[in-house]
């Protein structure tokens, strides 16, 4: 694996059945042809779950834009993605004395999940709003000095029409155009 | 008498086989043993032997064989680190006991000159017996018994000197017959740089022949030859072969050539041991009871009090003084030596060298007692009271935690990926060729037949925790375990299997960890198919893992079924119904992602 020297956004995407996945891969698919955006697929590249921390360190450290992708399982992330930010976020490099290389770098969490975004409140059925939910990976960018853009959600994930798919698929799209001052359209 | 040589040894031999079980059963050690049938058979018992002389002197090699087998377990750098208990405590050692010791002779009214050689003589300690008591009790990785081994070591070199001192001391002139001591310097220089490539390429062109005897021979003619070299350069041919044994210690076929030594040693050694038994003057101790025993008396006294003060000064710590001065309390049997030359020289007339010599075997004889004592009363007393004390135990890679069983294809990968760890396995394997080519690289190796309960002891089993059974033979793997179960219950083992057949056997032995050789890697394999072919990589492991985990399943499950049935067929055929058996129950195992999730469940 390498390096690639012209990209600015780093897409991490971690779902263990992408294919099966309708709303990630329209995602995916929505911004893959974005210059200067490299798909970074988790699951594919550690099926067997060992992290290559250094290449992946290297990887991060030469993007300005980090993206995560991921469906939402349980209330939180997979456990792949959640393997990754162990592994990777090390002290001393991401966070810590000394730990400055993720220091100032854009961060977006974007997410498909399965339950309507009303569940997502006091009154739903989830009972908590996303921002709780949403606290382990805000706080992890905050640690990390990286600054925080709004999450982009698609709620009704596994229901969606096509058309809703694509739709949420330009959504993500212009919103890295608009993180990143247009470089990546 | 008018038999000869070979009756001797008939003779020898019968009385210990006689008297060695007897007095191991009472408790009192073969050592004891070994000295009274030599008592009873000797001139003064029985009077059964017909030549002490020459059986003392093939006896002596018992204690080279001993000597040479101390020197395969040191490697030279341990060696090198005992340096300081070595010509330290040694030195002072001798000089403080043969100082006190000739005082007391010389109290006694011997001439001044006498009175050393007296001194010097009872300072010495018996390399025979607390060499081999070193051994039998793996005290050598202790620090007492690496200081006791040292303090022998030293007295085995402090040898040299005094005996060409003795003339001077006798007011003789010197006759010019001994080799100078810079030709002796030279030659075992010499032998420690050349020694040690010479010896490995004859070893491994011996061992190339795969004809066992001819290696034996090889490893006598080793230590035999060394020995015969030292001698005629008038250094204690122990010395010598110890010399052999450590240039040796580093190499391959060190265990093969311990394990046959080792018998040829413990003949030998009891055959010493009936020796110094037959010195014993029997009529000299019953005319004169109350000297001797006020000489032996004295003796072991300043020699314990000296030896535990030494033990003190040099740290060594309060649970392991006592064993540390008496190992080493017995005067030795380079004493008999020096006493026979003073005699000869007329510093001492024969009356008194056999008063001397008598309480020299009786010190000797002391050993076994105090042993016996320590064991019963102190060692429990000490141990009560020396809980907190921390263990003076020296750190040293001698007992390997893991032993590897064959360095095939399988062992090879599993030694590597430990020793990439830190941690260096003691391998076993019987291939010279590849074991050299290995070696270059760093590994431990060691040649010899892993089916071999002496091999298995011999590279450590006793203490190491896990034992890889990596041998691709089948039947040998199993004997291994046979062996490494029946005799050392503490061992996990981690075994390759060749088949499922194979599998079975070691389930049948309760084998916690067995893993066919093949097995790992074909799955990975068949992942890499899958995803060829388009599957997701995730998607692929995990059918790859559930095709695993149910074949395992599987087997358990046919091993209950199958132990009925393979009586009755064949094993060729119980293979392919084991195959067939799991070719059905594999269909189960489709591919199947999880089930995903409820998106509206009940409010
Ligand atoms: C194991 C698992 C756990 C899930 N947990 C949640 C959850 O806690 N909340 C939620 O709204 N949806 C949950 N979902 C639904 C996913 O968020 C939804 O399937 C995903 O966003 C859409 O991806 P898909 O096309 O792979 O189904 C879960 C799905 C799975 C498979």
């Amino acid at each position: 694996m390498k390096i690639p020297d012209d990209s600015s956004v780093l897409f991490l995407i971690a779902h263990p059945y992408l294919q099966d996945s309708r709303s990630n891969r329209a995602v995916v698919e929505a911004v893959a042809d974005l210059p200067g955006l490299t798909v970074h697929p988790l699951y594919d590249l550690y099926p067997y779950f060992h992290i290559d921390t250094r290449f992946e360190r290297d990887l991060l450290a030469a993007h300005d834009t980090i993206v995560v992708q991921h469906p939402f399982y349980w209330y939180a992330m997979p456990s792949l993605m959640r393997h990754w930010v162990s592994e990777v976020l090390q002290p001393g490099w991401a966070y810590g004395p000394g730990g400055d290389k993720l220091k100032d770098k854009n961060f977006l969490v974007s997410m498909t999940v399965g339950g309507p975004e009303d569940s997502y409140s006091a009154q739903g059925y989830n009972r908590f709003p996303m921002e709780t939910f949403l606290a382990p990976w805000n706080q992890t960018a905050h640690l990390c000095q990286m600054k925080w853009h709004e999450p982009v959600i698609l709620y009704n994930s596994i229901v969606a029409q096509e058309d809703q798919l694509r739709e949420h698929g330009q959504r993500v799209r212009q919103k890295l155009a608009q993180m990143t001052g247009g470089s990546a359209q | 008498m008018s038999h000869g040589f070979l009756t001797d040894i008939v003779l020898l031999l019968a009385a210990g086989v006689l008297f060695v079980p007897m007095f191991k059963r009472i408790g009192l050690g073969s050592v004891l043993g070994y000295l009274v049938a030599g008592v009873l058979l000797g001139p003064w018992g029985f009077g059964l032997i017909a030549e002490p002389e020459r059986m003392a002197h093939v006896s002596e090699l018992g204690v080279v064989f001993l000597l040479f087998i101390i020197g395969l377990e040191l490697e030279p750098k341990r060696l090198w680190a005992w340096r300081m208990p070595i010509f330290g405590m040694g030195t002072l050692q001798v000089l403080i006991v043969s100082g006190l010791v000739a005082i007391c002779a010389r109290l006694f009214g011997l001439p001044w000159n006498a009175a050393i050689v007296v001194g010097v003589a009872a300072a010495t300690s018996s390399t025979a017996i607390a060499t081999q008591i070193l051994r039998e009790r793996n005290l050598l990785n202790t620090k007492g018994g690496s200081s006791a081994f040292s303090i022998l070591l030293f007295q085995d070199i402090a040898v040299l000197p005094v005996l060409a001192l003795l003339p001077h001391l006798a007011g003789q002139a010197a006759e010019k017959k001994g080799v100078s001591p810079w030709i002796i310097l030279l030659v075992i220089a010499g032998i420690m740089l050349a020694g040690r490539i010479v010896l490995r390429h004859a070893l491994r062109i011996v061992a190339g022949a795969h004809l066992r005897e001819v290696f034996t021979a090889m490893s006598l003619l080793v230590v035999v030859g060394m020995a015969a070299l030292m001698e005629e350069l008038g250094v204690s041919m122990a010395l010598g072969a110890f010399v052999a044994g450590v240039l040796l210690a580093t190499s391959e076929y060190r265990h093969a050539i311990e394990m046959d030594i080792e018998p040829f040693k413990g003949i030998l050694l009891g055959l010493f041991f009936v020796t110094v038994g037959m010195a014993v003057d029997l009529t000299t101790i019953a005319h004169q009871p109350g000297t001797v025993a006020g000489i032996v008396a004295s003796l072991l006294l300043i020699k314990l009090v000296v030896h535990f003060a030494l033990a003190r000064a040099f740290n060594i710590s309060l649970k392991e003084r006592p064993l540390f001065a008496i190992l080493i309390s017995q005067v030795g049997e380079f004493a008999f030596v020096l006493l026979g030359s003073a005699q000869v020289m007329k510093m001492i007339d024969p009356e008194q060298t056999a008063l001397l010599s008598a309480s020299v075997a009786l010190s000797m004889a002391s050993t076994p007692l105090l042993l016996l004592f320590y064991d019963r009363w102190l060692a429990p007393k000490l141990a009560a009271m020396t809980i907190k004390q921390p263990e003076g135990a020296e750190v040293h890679n001698d007992h390997p935690e893991v032993l590897i069983a064959g360095f095939g294809r399988v062992g090879q990968i599993i030694g590597r990926m430990l020793y990439a760890n830190g941690i260096t396995a003691t391998v076993l394997d019987h291939d010279p060729d590849q074991i050299e080519l290995l070696r270059r690289f760093g590994f431990k190796i060691y040649y010899g037949d892993a089916t071999r309960l002496d091999l298995l002891e011999a590279a450590g089993a006793a203490t190491a925790k896990v034992l890889v059974v990596a041998v691709d033979d089948q039947e040998d793997s199993l004997e291994i375990i046979d062996l490494a179960q029946q005799h050392f219950p503490h061992l996990q083992l981690v075994s390759r299997a060749r088949n499922v057949g194979h599998v079975y056997e070691l389930i049948d032995r309760d084998i916690t960890f067995w893993e066919r050789e093949t097995f790992e890697s074909s799955l990975r394999m068949s992942t890499e198919v899958l995803k060829t072919i388009g599957w997701e990589p995730y998607s692929a492991v995990r059918a790859s893992n559930k095709f695993r985990e149910h074949n395992i399943r599987m087997i358990y499950n046919l091993h209950a079924v199958r132990n009925d049935e393979t009586k009755l067929t064949s094993a060729a055929r119980q293979a392919r119904v084991d195959l067939e058996n799991m070719f059905n129950g594999e269909r189960e195992t489709l591919k199947s992602n999880p089930d995903g999730w409820d998106v509206q469940p009940e409010p």
